[in-house]
Parts: structure tokens; C-alpha cells; sequence
């Protein structure tokens, strides 16, 4: 039997969860794209280490990463400080501050796979396209974009689906309220934690569908070449 | 239809180009070009000689060279000033296609008028804009594109991807064409096919061709100048004639060697499939029909034709030949004969005031006892498509 309020509480941290992964990838995919570009392009010195730091979350336990943004968001903070200057709201235990956390987190896994399909891009083309009156801006957005069309579905898909997964961050910077902050994997560890695990049960077998039906998803536009 | 055929004057700019392109490799290339370019212009010389990068400094694919590039007065690259390929109004074909194969064929073309909207408003065509494009519709027209137009890009075979890569170039307002090496991608059918759309785009439109190449029929064929670039220098060749006597050395393959001659149109013959070429006394037959859209069915007589004929296709006769399966022998006389590599020489022949090329072995010529001066019968194997002659219009 699921206890009382299992129903509830699963539909608002579901809400709560996909609002935060689309809001998320929406955002990463404005930034990533033309970051992507730039590291591909530039031939500046600070390139690499800006690759690496961007790459961090992919190695660094999410704690490291919670515990960092817990310090710069908090009312005191170098981010939370200002923040609270700009809005008059503090940005702790807030959607935003969550929103924050997942873009560090799930950026690598836009980033990279971006980079590395950008690289290949056909210089060829982009000569043939300058020679022919476009400017960069041109190349980049009706050249590079759909010519990498397939690349960034898939990243889009692939950061939805990391943000639905997490935890570390969260769990350092979320606070746990319903409906505002309180996500899926924290429903889980709650459920454990309080050894409901006629709930847990039935809230993993949800995430582990979920999880699977989105990497389907991602898997399906990396399909070998048809001709079309 | 707008008539663009006939202003091929007063269309050539003055470039002056001077620097020096370096790589780390270790090539360097030295330039010092003063000219008027009108018309046609070979740039010839071996692969890795360095013609490409010429190009690239002018069409702005060098922004880090050391070069000094004005056109018609106006600085396009110095130490201050640097303009971006885009805003260089030079139009290139390159090598390859390169179209934008997540696009239609259409939309290929569609994408460089957006770039220059006011060129392709309907007044400004009309009107003598400066810099040189055609509308849409006739560069469809001009390069039969009606049935591609809807074909995704990527599906195109190489000869149509050559043709929509032309006609995108010609929607491009620019001064100057470029050509770089628009065939040498292309298996002999593809050229064949797209040789004649070359040819007519060179010939026909008001601005100056750079044309790289360095199969030296092409120039013959093409061509009223030529830039040698070789060793790190260029040299300017005013007329393109001289280049066999001359710079033997750049012919870089066998096929490159050999004559153009002259000839009018006689007839088609259905039957055998070949077509009938006439010299001023002698026939001459080519292999199959003039591809349709050089010629009409009814060809027009004053219409002079260029045929290639490679020099190592011909060989030379004392008398006339009988039983043998060659049928153009042409009576013509030896003006020299130069020794070519240590086992062949290079004869030049002529063949009613026209000059013909036969490369045989050494032993051969000294067999037949062949000398300066001697009237002898030159047999040719294969003669290659035709091209029609300047003045021919396309329509």
C-alpha cells in the first residue's frame, strides 16, 4: 500500500522535476550552441582551460559542485548577494537557484558532444558560403546549426534526461519543498530514508521508465544514415 | 529576357597585387601583378605551385598574409584593411561543389540572393548594377536546372552539383570570377557535361575570369591569357599560344599535350553517330553528336569549332593509309621537330595553316627519315569533344 499522500506528492515533484529539465535544456541550448562554435573557432590561449573548467562536472562529485553553489548562492554570496539586490528575492532553496545548479551540472553533456560535432564541420562549406556574401553570424545560424541538426537533438534530449537525474546538487542546494524544489531523486531518497519502500518502489520504477523512454528518444536520432 | 550577351567591353578591372604569401611548410609565393584583367585568364602551373593560394588572397581566404590587394583603386587588403571573402564582390566555383547539402537545390540559390537583396530586386537587375549578376530564371535557364530545383542537394551526381555550383556563383554580384579547377573533380563524363556551361558562362558575361587550371587543353580552349605561377613567382603570358613553345614543363600529364584546330560544322550523321568537322579543304569526324546544348540541330554555319587533338593520339604517314581503321589522316607538313623525352620527340605539324602536335618515339623518326619542311599524312586516333568558338551565342 502507498502511504496517504503518495499520489500528491509524486505529481508535484514530477511537475516540479520536468519543469526544472525544461527549463534547463531550453536555456542550455541557447548558450551552448554559440559557446561551442567559439571554442571550435578560437584560436585564444585561455580556450583549453575554459574547455576543462566547462568539462569539470562530468568528473567532479556533485557535492563539490552543490557545496560551491551553496556558498556563491547564498544571501551572502558573490551570485546570491546581487541577486538578492536585483529581485529582492534570495536565491537559495529557490526553483531559480535549482535551475542555476542544473545548467553547471548538465553542461558538459550539451557541450561536448556539440564541440565535438562542430569540429567536423566541413570548412569547405563555410568558404564556398563566405565567397558567397554570408557573415558569420549567416554561416553560423543557416549554415552550421542545420547542418548539425541531429547533433543538437540529440544534446537537447541528452541534457533533458541528465537533469532528470539529479541528485547531489539538489540534495546540497534544493531545500525540499513541495511543489517548488523538492524533485524526483529526492522524493526516492526521502521515501528510503523514512523505509517506505512500498512507495520507493513504485517512484524508482517511474524514474527508470522515464529514463529509458528519453535515452530511446536520443538513441533513435542517433540511428545509422539512411539516404534520405 | 534581359540581353546580356553582347557587353562583354569595357568590363575589365585593374588589380594590383603585391606580397608575399608564406607557409610554414616552407612554400613561399612572391607577387608583383600589375594588370588590367579582361576576359579570360588562365592560371596555370603544377599542383602545389601555388595557384590556389593566388586565388585565396584575392577572394580573402588569406587575411594573415603580407599582401597589398587594390582593385580598380580601392584597397580590398593592406596592413590596415582586410575585407572579409563576403564582402568582396568576386565570385568562385571551386574544385568541388561545396553546395549546402541539408538544402534543395532552389534553396541553395535562394540563399545567396538573400544575401544580396537589393542585386535581385526587379529594378536593379535592369538597371547597369555594378557588380555583375544574372536573375534567377536565366541562370536556371542557362544551366538547365528546371528538374533540379526540388532535388535535396546531396543527392545530385557531380556533374549537377557542378552545375548548381555555377549557377550560385553567377547569382552573386562580383567584378571577378574565379574558377578553380571547376572540372578536375568530375569523371569524363561530368565534364563533358559541364565543359560547354563553362565555356558559355566564360564567354558570355561582362566580367573578368580567373580560370585555375592546369590541363593545358582547357586553356587552349579558354583562355586569352595566362598567369604562370611557378617557383614562387608569376609570370604573365599574354597569349596563350605561346605556352607549348614556351613552358613545356607545365604540362603536368601526357593528355595535356597537343593541338587545337579550327573547324566548321558539316553535318551529323545519324547513322554511324559521328559528326562531320571540315578544315578548309579536309574532313575531319568526331565520335557521337555535339552535346545538345552547345548546338542546335541546325548548326549555324559561320559557327567555328575548337577540337582537341592530343599529340600522343597522332601519328605521322610518308603516304595516305589504306586498311586501317584510323579514319582522320590529314595532309600536313612537319615546321619542327623537337626532341621531347630521350626515347620521344614532339613534331610540330602544319595542317592548313593550323598547328598539330604528334609526339612519336625517336625511332620512329628516324625510320621514316622525317624532316623539317616534309609533307606527310598525320593520322589521328581520338579527337576530342568540340567547343564552340568566341563569337558563338548560346541560343
Amino acid at each position: 500500500m502507498h502511504s496517504e499522500n503518495y499520489w500528491t506528492e509524486l505529481f508535484a515533484a514530477t511537475q516540479v522535476t520536468l519543469s526544472l529539465a525544461a527549463v534547463t535544456t531550453a536555456v542550455l541550448l541557447l548558450l551552448c550552441p554559440a559557446i561551442a562554435w567559439w571554442f571550435t573557432r578560437t584560436q585564444n590561449k585561455a580556450r583549453p582551460v575554459l574547455e576543462a573548467l566547462t568539462s569539470l562536472p562530468l568528473i567532479l562529485p556533485p557535492t563539490v559542485i552543490g557545496f560551491y553553489l551553496l556558498i556563491s548562492i547564498s544571501p551572502n554570496g558573490f551570485i546570491g548577494l546581487p541577486w538578492i539586490k536585483l529581485t529582492g528575492e534570495s536565491l537559495a532553496f529557490s526553483f531559480t537557484g535549482l535551475v542555476i545548479g542544473s545548467l553547471i551540472y548538465s553542461l558538459p553533456f550539451v557541450l561536448q558532444p556539440l564541440v565535438t560535432s562542430f569540429r567536423n564541420t566541413d570548412e569547405r562549406l563555410l568558404e564556398a558560403a563566405a565567397s558567397l556574401g554570408a557573415s558569420p553570424v549567416t554561416r553560423f545560424l543557416f549554415l552550421v546549426l542545420p547542418m548539425h541538426k541531429r547533433a543538437l537533438i540529440s544534446v537537447a534530449t541528452l541534457g533533458f534526461a541528465h537533469t532528470l537525474g539529479e541528485f547531489g546538487i539538489v540534495l546540497m542546494i534544493g531545500g525540499n519543498l513541495e511543489g517548488k524544489t523538492r524533485v524526483l531523486s529526492i522524493v526516492l531518497f526521502d521515501q528510503v530514508e523514512s523505509l517506505r519502500y512500498q512507495d520507493a518502489h513504485s517512484t524508482a520504477l517511474f524514474m527508470l521508465a522515464m529514463a529509458l523512454i528519453t535515452m530511446t528518444l536520443v538513441y533513435r536520432f542517433q540511428s545509422p544514415k539512411t539516404h534520405d | 529576357m534581359t540581353d546580356y550577351s553582347g557587353t562583354t567591353s569595357e568590363s575589365g578591372i585593374d588589380l594590383h597585387l603585391s606580397g608575399r604569401v608564406t607557409r610554414s611548410s616552407g612554400f613561399k609565393l612572391s607577387l608583383d601583378i600589375k594588370e588590367k584583367i579582361q576576359g579570360v585568364t588562365a592560371v596555370i602551373g603544377h599542383s602545389g605551385s601555388g595557384k590556389s593560394s593566388l586565388m585565396r588572397c584575392i577572394s580573402g581566404f588569406e587575411p594573415h598574409a603580407s599582401i597589398n590587394l587594390q582593385v580598380n583603386g580601392e584597397p580590398w587588403q593592406d596592413h590596415n584593411v582586410c575585407l572579409p571573402p563576403q564582402q568582396r564582390p568576386v565570385s568562385t566555383v571551386f574544385q568541388e561543389a561545396r553546395l549546402f547539402p541539408h538544402l534543395s537545390v532552389l534553396d541553395n540559390l535562394k540563399f545567396v540572393i538573400r544575401r544580396f537583396p537589393n542585386a535581385h530586386k526587379i529594378d536593379a537587375l535592369n538597371h547597369s548594377h555594378q557588380d555583375f549578376c544574372l536573375p534567377l530564371d536565366e541562370v536556371i535557364q542557362a544551366l538547365s536546372l528546371e528538374a533540379l530545383l526540388a532535388q535535396p542537394a546531396r543527392n545530385l551526381s557531380g556533374g549537377e552539383a557542378q552545375r548548381v555550383a555555377l549557377a550560385r556563383a553567377l547569382l552573386r554580384p562580383a567584378k571577378l570570377w574565379i574558377l578553380d579547377e571547376p572540372l578536375a573533380n568530375l569523371d569524363m563524363q561530368a565534364r563533358l557535361e559541364i565543359a560547354p556551361y563553362i565555356q558559355m558562362l566564360c564567354r558570355r558575361h561582362a566580367i573578368p575570369v580567373l580560370y585555375v587550371t592546369h590541363n593545358l587543353q582547357e586553356v587552349l580552349q579558354i583562355a586569352d591569357q595566362a598567369w604562370l605561377v611557378d617557383q614562387g613567382q608569376v609570370q604573365i603570358i599574354e597569349r596563350v599560344g605561346e605556352l607549348t613553345q614556351r613552358f613545356p614543363s607545365i604540362l603536368s600529364t601526357d593528355e595535356d599535350l597537343g593541338g587545337v584546330l579550327e573547324c566548321d560544322w558539316v553535318s551529323y550523321h545519324q547513322r554511324y553517330g559521328l559528326t562531320e568537322l571540315r578544315l578548309s579543304k579536309s574532313s575531319l569526324f568526331l565520335g557521337g553528336k555535339i552535346p545538345a546544348h552547345t548546338t542546335q540541330d541546325s548548326f549555324p554555319t559561320q559557327t567555328k569549332l575548337k577540337v582537341f587533338v592530343p599529340a600522343r593520339d597522332v601519328s605521322i604517314a610518308k603516304t595516305p593509309v589504306e586498311g586501317v581503321s584510323l579514319m582522320n589522316q590529314l595532309p600536313v607538313t612537319i615546321v619542327s621537330i623537337d626532341q621531347d623525352t630521350p626515347q620521344t620527340q614532339l613534331i610540330t605539324l602544319d595542317c592548313e595553316g593550323q598547328k598539330l602536335l604528334a609526339r612519336i618515339t625517336r625511332y620512329s623518326t628516324e625510320q621514316l627519315g622525317l624532316n623539317t619542311g616534309q609533307a606527310v599524312f598525320a593520322l589521328i586516333k581520338t579527337v576530342s569533344l568540340a567547343l564552340p568558338e568566341r563569337e558563338y551565342q548560346y541560343e
